[in-house]
């Protein structure tokens, strides 16, 4: 298994790297950015000008909040950063299995002395350690604006914890993304279809602080559950946390009982596989 | 199950979804042997080999290889086999050298890596070009060390030759036929007969998901059609030697030479010959795809 994971972290090079620099950036960004906001006085004029005209909209982008450091990345960073690890780790789901069978790669490894469950787990391992280096990059990078920033200060560990939040449900869209790669013809289905349920999560959950009829579809809605401002305020709540693991955890059990009892392509896409679904519950697929 | 089968299938059936790839395969693979595996595309060769490593799920029968289940045991089996695929991808972005070294991790570093190089210098393979600057030829080649790197004691090969240059499937053959000779069995298959011919000691023809013939490689071209031409040294109207079994005629050039076709023991034909005065006699045996065409022909006729 070491092997695999090795590898797989071998390939993700170029992607942590193109993806990291680009969060580290944005992060880099949003920090430099707070101070020139709280230095111009016009700024909080408009915000506070939108908070009296348009309540609506000054309420679901918290306006209010955003003189301060918490309230700024809350509604700046935190708002759309979900949206963009939501795109990569839909992407890392989906090709974690899928895109080496598509490749003709995935036989060839399979036919050496390493079982489906190493290669799975090894897969899912190195690419959950994936996720959770980009995300150590985002944070890093907003702690790295602190040390020249006047104004953009929290403590490190309390900054930690939405990102420990957002680990949880970006796993959680992996993890189905990884489902939908083993139950779906083609890997680029898997990828569009869990990157719409990652748009339609971002939209649901952004309009429902205005829309009062989206409130209770929000209650579907994984990013709904994403601690921000009141985590770093309050704490984390685990049972939340621990809820989308142990989704994680099940979906990851699945696409690996998927993947064990998979006829393994010799490459290209291939054909609707739902009727696999059974062979979950089956004695002997053999 | 014999022990001294490395492969043993019976009774074989794989679908995919309503098609019917396998239709109950037989086959018996002795240790230390080198076995053919012919077929026309489409007729269930690979399938066969990628259920012997439990890449693909049977809906029937048995299979043994080396005395194990790949279904129960298929990463003991992997250990000790060797494979090279039909369609062989890797991933490209990687050197020949970093796919040996990866592959070699797999199998808990049991390769000698000097003889990694030595089959690699044999088959003039560049190590430290990525994969994706590769001919398909030079693909094939690391494909090749990769399936032999690890002097396994079966090797199943899907159209190991098929993309090298003449000198370069001399070299591969003679690497398979060394590897028999220190003990390894050889799963060979193929739909280029040459290759198959050039080594093979048995040779199994599958058609249509079922295997239809198992015949040692010797005795398919002895007991096989031959081209035979005489000339006569005078005008000659030999109808003993066109009514004898087997003898087709094909041509008679002029009242002097005549071609046959001839089936079945030369002695007869040669002591029929004998009673005529004779200038030219030439034999010529049909290859093996001249016999596997034939066989076909006919069964398509059937």
């Amino acid at each position: 298994m070491f092997t695999i994971i090795r590898n797989t972290l071998r390939k993700s090079r170029g992607a942590l790297l193109g993806w990291g620099i680009g969060l580290a950036a944005l992060g880099i960004m949003m920090g430099s950015l707070f101070d020139m906001m709280v230095a111009s006085s016009e700024m909080i004029d408009v915000m506070n000008a939108y908070t009296v005209a348009m309540p609506e909209l000054a309420a679901m982008f918290k306006m209010d909040e955003m003189g301060t450091p918490i309230g700024w990345l809350d509604v700046e960073y935190f708002s759309f950063v979900p949206l963009i690890i939501g795109l990569f780790v839909t992407g890392v789901g989906a090709n974690m299995l899928a895109r080496d069978e598509e490749d003709g790669t995935l036989d060839f490894i399979l036919a050496h002395p390493v079982s489906r469950t190493a290669l799975f787990w090894g897969r899912f391992l190195a690419n959950t350690l994936v996720t959770i280096i980009l995300m150590l990059i985002a944070w890093a990078s907003l702690l790295l604006t602190m040390t020249w920033s006047e104004n953009f200060s929290i403590p490190a560990f309390d900054l930690l914890l939405p990102f420990v939040s957002m680990f949880g449900i970006m796993m959680f869209f992996m993890t189905l993304s990884l489902l939908f790669g083993m139950l779906l013809p083609a890997r680029r289905m898997a990828r569009m279809l869990s990157g719409m349920l990652v748009g339609a999560s971002f939209f649901i959950t952004l309009l429902s602080a205005a829309v009062e009829e989206l409130e209770s579809v929000a209650d579907f809605s994984p990013l709904a559950y994403l601690e921000t401002a009141t985590a770093i305020k309050d704490g984390l709540s685990l049972d939340w946390f621990g809820m989308f693991i142990a989704i994680n955890l099940v979906l990851a059990l699945i696409a690996w009982q998927l993947f064990q009892r998979r006829d393994i392509r010799v490459g290209g896409e291939g054909s609707w596989r739902l009727q696999n679904l059974k062979s979950i519950f089956a004695k002997n697929s053999t | 199950m014999h022990d001294n089968n490395a492969i043993q299938v019976k009774d074989l059936v794989k679908f995919y979804g309503k098609v019917q790839a396998l239709n109950g395969v037989n086959l018996e693979v002795k240790r230390g042997e080198i076995y053919g595996f012919l077929g026309p595309n489409g007729a269930g060769k690979t399938t066969t080999i990628r259920c012997m490593l439990d890449l693909i799920r049977t809906q029937g029968g048995s299979i043994s290889i080396l005395g194990l289940n790949p279904n129960a045991e298929p990463e003991v089996i992997k250990a000790r086999v060797g494979y090279l695929p039909g369609e062989l991808h890797m991933d490209e972005n990687m050197t020949a050298k970093q796919i040996f070294r990866f592959f070699n991790r797999l199998r808990g570093n049991r390769s000698d890596w000097k003889f990694i190089e030595e089959l690699s210098e044999r088959l003039k393979l560049e190590l430290k070009n990525p994969i994706k600057n590769f001919s398909k030829g030079n693909k094939q080649k690391v494909g090749i060390v990769v399936a032999l790197m690890h002097r396994p004691e079966l090797l199943l090969l899907d159209e190991p030759t098929g993309s090298l240059d003449p000198l370069m499937q001399q070299e591969v053959l003679r690497m398979l036929v060394e590897a028999r000779d220190n003990g390894a069995t050889v799963f060979l298959s193929s739909h280029i007969i040459s290759e198959v011919q050039a080594i093979a000691d048995r040779v199994a023809i599958i058609r249509k998901g079922i295997i239809v013939e198992v015949v040692e490689t010797t005795a398919l071209l002895k007991r096989s059609m031959r081209q035979v031409r005489i000339r006569f040294q005078y005008p000659t109207e030999a109808e003993e030697i066109y009514n004898l079994p087997g003898v087709e005629l094909i041509a008679k050039d002029d009242s002097m030479g005549v071609s046959l076709k001839f089936e079945g023991e030369m002695d007869t034909l040669i002591k029929t010959v004998a009673k005529y005065s004779v200038n030219d006699f030439e034999t010529e045996r049909a290859s093996l795809e001249e016999i596997f065409l034939a066989y076909y022909e006919g069964q398509e006729d059937n």
